[in-house]
Order: C-alpha cells, then sequence, then structure tokens
C-alpha cells in the first residue's frame, strides 16, 4: 500500500477523482498542496492505493503524481 | 502553530508596512489595494480621465517584479497558459467593478476594517457570502480548463513591461497624467513604494497568501493556514493604525470610503464570488504573473480595463456614495458571473442530457 499525493490542474478535477476513487471503495481525502511541491494554491488528493499509479494518470485533470514517504514526497508523473 | 508561523510572520510585517506606506504619503487605510492602484495606473496611462486618481503606484510593479525574482530564485518560474483567457479577462472586469463599488480589493477592505472603518466589515460578510457562491460552483464542477505550458519568453514578457512602466513613472513624461489632488496624488515615495512592494511580492509568492484562498481552504479543508495570513495583516494593521493615531471607529467619515451598507456588501459579494472563480484575489493574480501565469496577465488587463470602464462610465464609487450607474453595473456583473458559473460547471449539460 502506498500513500499518494495526486495534484491537478483544477479544482473539479479534483471533485471529480475524489468522487471516482470513493466509488471505487477508496477513501480519498482532498487538501491545500503542500508548499513544498508547488508554488499553486491549487487543491491535491491523498490517498493509499495498492495498484500501480500509471492506473490513476489522467492527462486532462492530473499535474503530478507523487508518492509520500515517511519524510519527503518522490515524484512519480508530471504532465511536463 | 508551528507551520503557520511563517504565514503569520509575513501577514504581520505585510500589515506593518501597509501602514507604514500611509505614514510616508499613501491614502489612509490604502498602504495596499490592488484594485485602486490599478485604477490609478488606467488613469495615469490616460485610459480614463478621472483627474483625481491617476498615478503610476510603483507598489503594483514591485509586487510583480518581487513575486518574479523569488519564482526564479526558487526555480518555480514556469510560463503557463491557456486556460479561459477572455473568460478570465471578463471575470477581472467583473472583479473591478465590485471592487470600485465597494471601494477597495480584498486587501484594503482588511486595511480599512484595521483601521476602524466598520463599512469595510460590511463587505467582509458580503466577501464571505460571494466566496461561499463561488464554491457552491467549484463543488458543482466549475472549471475554467487547465492551463499548459507556454514559450518562457511569454512568462517574462509581463514583467519586462512592468520595467518599462517603471522607467515611465520615474521620468514622468508629460504625456503621463499624476493627480495633482485627491487620493491620486497621494504617495509614499517612488523608491519607499517599489522596495516594499518587491518585498510584499517576494514574500507573497513564498507563501501563496491569498485573501479568497484563506476563507476558502478554511471552508473546504478545515485549513487555516492562509487565514492566518489574512488575520496577522488585520491584527498588525490594527496595531500600526493605533500607534500612529489612524484607528477612527465607525460608519461614517472613512476615509475614501462610503457607507451605503447594500452596496458594499453587494461589491464585495462580486469581488468574492469572482476572484473564487479565477482562483485567487487579485493580489494572488499579481503574485502568478510574476511567477509566468499569464492567465493571471490577461486577467489583471481585465482588472485595468474593468477599471477605465468604471471611471468612464461613472460605475465607481465616491465617499458620497455609489452612483445609479454602479448600482446597475453591480447587477449585470451578478448575472454575468451567473452565466459563467453555470456554463462551466456543466450544470446545462446535465439538465439537457
Amino acid at each position: 500500500m502506498s500513500n499518494y499525493i495526486i495534484l491537478f490542474f483544477a479544482h473539479a478535477g479534483a471533485i471529480k477523482f475524489q468522487r471516482f476513487m470513493r466509488k471505487m471503495g477508496i477513501d480519498c481525502q482532498l487538501q491545500p498542496v503542500p508548499r513544498r511541491l508547488s508554488s499553486s494554491c491549487g487543491v491535491c488528493a491523498q490517498l493509499e492505493y495498492d495498484f500501480d499509479y500509471r492506473n490513476m494518470i489522467d492527462r486532462e485533470h492530473i499535474s503530478a503524481i507523487y508518492r509520500k514517504t515517511d519524510d519527503d514526497y518522490i515524484l512519480l508523473y508530471s504532465c511536463e | 502553530m508551528k507551520k503557520n508561523f511563517g504565514i503569520i510572520t509575513v501577514g504581520l510585517l505585510i500589515g506593518i508596512l501597509s501602514v507604514l506606506l500611509v505614514k510616508l504619503g499613501n491614502p489612509a487605510n490604502m498602504g495596499f489595494c490592488i484594485a485602486c492602484f490599478i485604477r490609478d495606473i488606467a488613469g495615469a496611462l490616460g485610459m480614463h480621465n478621472a483627474a483625481v486618481v491617476q498615478y503610476i503606484r510603483p507598489e503594483i510593479i514591485g509586487l510583480v517584479l518581487g513575486s518574479f525574482a523569488a519564482a526564479l530564485l526558487a526555480k518555480e518560474f514556469k510560463a503557463k497558459g491557456g486556460s479561459a483567457p477572455f473568460t478570465r479577462f471578463v471575470l477581472g472586469m467583473a472583479v473591478m467593478v465590485g471592487a470600485l463599488m465597494f471601494l477597495g480589493c480584498p486587501f484594503r477592505m482588511v486595511l480599512r476594517i484595521a483601521g476602524g472603518d466598520f463599512n469595510a466589515i460590511v463587505g467582509l460578510v458580503g466577501f464571505v457570502c460571494g466566496i461561499f457562491g463561488g464554491i457552491f460552483f467549484l463543488n458543482k464542477g466549475f472549471s475554467l480548463k487547465r492551463n499548459y505550458s507556454i514559450s518562457s519568453f511569454e512568462g517574462y514578457l509581463f514583467p519586462l513591461v512592468l520595467v518599462g512602466l517603471l522607467i515611465l513613472a520615474i521620468i514622468a513624461p508629460s504625456f503621463i497624467k499624476i493627480s495633482t489632488e485627491g487620493p491620486g496624488s497621494m504617495s509614499a515615495p517612488i523608491i519607499i513604494s517599489l522596495i516594499v512592494g518587491l518585498f510584499v511580492g517576494f514574500l507573497g509568492q513564498k507563501t501563496r497568501l491569498c485573501m479568497i484562498g484563506g476563507i476558502r481552504d478554511a471552508v473546504l479543508f478545515k485549513s487555516g493556514y492562509l487565514l492566518w495570513g489574512f488575520l496577522s495583516i488585520l491584527i498588525a494593521a490594527a496595531i500600526m493604525n493605533f500607534a500612529f493615531g489612524y484607528f477612527h471607529p465607525g460608519f461614517a467619515d472613512q476615509p475614501v470610503a462610503h457607507s451605503d451598507g447594500l452596496w458594499n456588501f453587494l461589491g464585495m459579494v462580486v469581488v468574492g464570488w469572482g476572484s473564487v472563480l479565477l482562483g485567487g484575489c487579485p493580489f494572488r493574480q499579481l503574485v502568478l504573473s510574476g511567477e509566468g501565469n499569464s492567465d493571471s496577465v490577461i486577467t489583471i488587463f481585465g482588472f485595468l480595463v474593468g477599471a477605465a470602464m468604471c471611471h468612464n462610465f461613472a460605475l465607481a464609487s465616491s465617499p458620497a456614495g455609489p452612483s445609479v450607474n454602479g448600482k446597475i453595473a453591480v447587477l449585470i456583473v451578478v448575472v454575468v458571473l451567473a452565466i459563467i458559473s453555470v456554463v462551466n460547471s456543466g450544470l446545462l449539460k446535465k439538465e439537457q442530457g
């Protein structure tokens, strides 16, 4: 089980993502993006997920995916 | 509390500097006002002819260049754009109509409250209602769609244009209009205004300070981080106003303000609602423009054109109160915001489908 932080281009993408995850029975919390990950003031989703993160990639909505470790964030995917 | 230490410190510093700018010459309760200052710049460039509000405010230039410097140093400068630019331009105009009805952006609203202007508390209630309105549509799926990476030069261009504007402010050629009376004639020395603007812009980029962000994140995520910035500016500015004898509690005879409660309320409803749709208050738009966000630059030009329109069409309020034209404009803007909110939330599609 990995702890992921998902960054979005817009708030709406985060809400859609959260609804989708909840439909799949996966708990997903929305929160402000950690400052060290981005200077944007957007919203991110935090969830524990045990599948390949690549299943989550959605280029229209997701700008980046990080895996959270005890003291760091590891960038897994960035749209740029 | 420890994780909020940075933003509280920054908020306190900004509150102190805002009142010092008044001490050094800026209009009362107007150490900073993004709406008023952009309106003054529109006047200085001859985009409107209200002779009392014309001056190239170096604070605005400093805010953008300070954010630009912070973003470059932290390698966070990224040229981006393409997220509904014309909708953002229209929203920028709309926010300016609301701000000039109230006579201040959210930043000045905080400074007005800190100066004892109770009309700004009425404005704050409207601002919060507007934010709730915007959040309602965010939760209904409102989006101006994603932005995209663009050429770096596109991101550098706005700071460069502002350097040009700064040169105009310094050499003051005859085609630049500068007020000889009224709020536009009241200003701190250029170099001080510029340095304070640079400093605040730098800190704004570091902390992501945003007047709507504080209330939005508190409502949506129970996160008080940005709200602490809002509160600490208020507390520091209030203490400084007490110290300098600028604190005059009441509704009547407040500086550059009127006491028509309904229209103070509705003006800030428009500002709160429009700013949530834009993703940030006017101050935040300036900071984002310095980070290379061309959508924010378009929004700022919406503010600029909106400000010129407000004075050319007599929409802006004065200390005597709101104008009839201004009241009609605010009502039109509410309809415009409703249309933009509904269309971009996909609510119409659901009804059809």
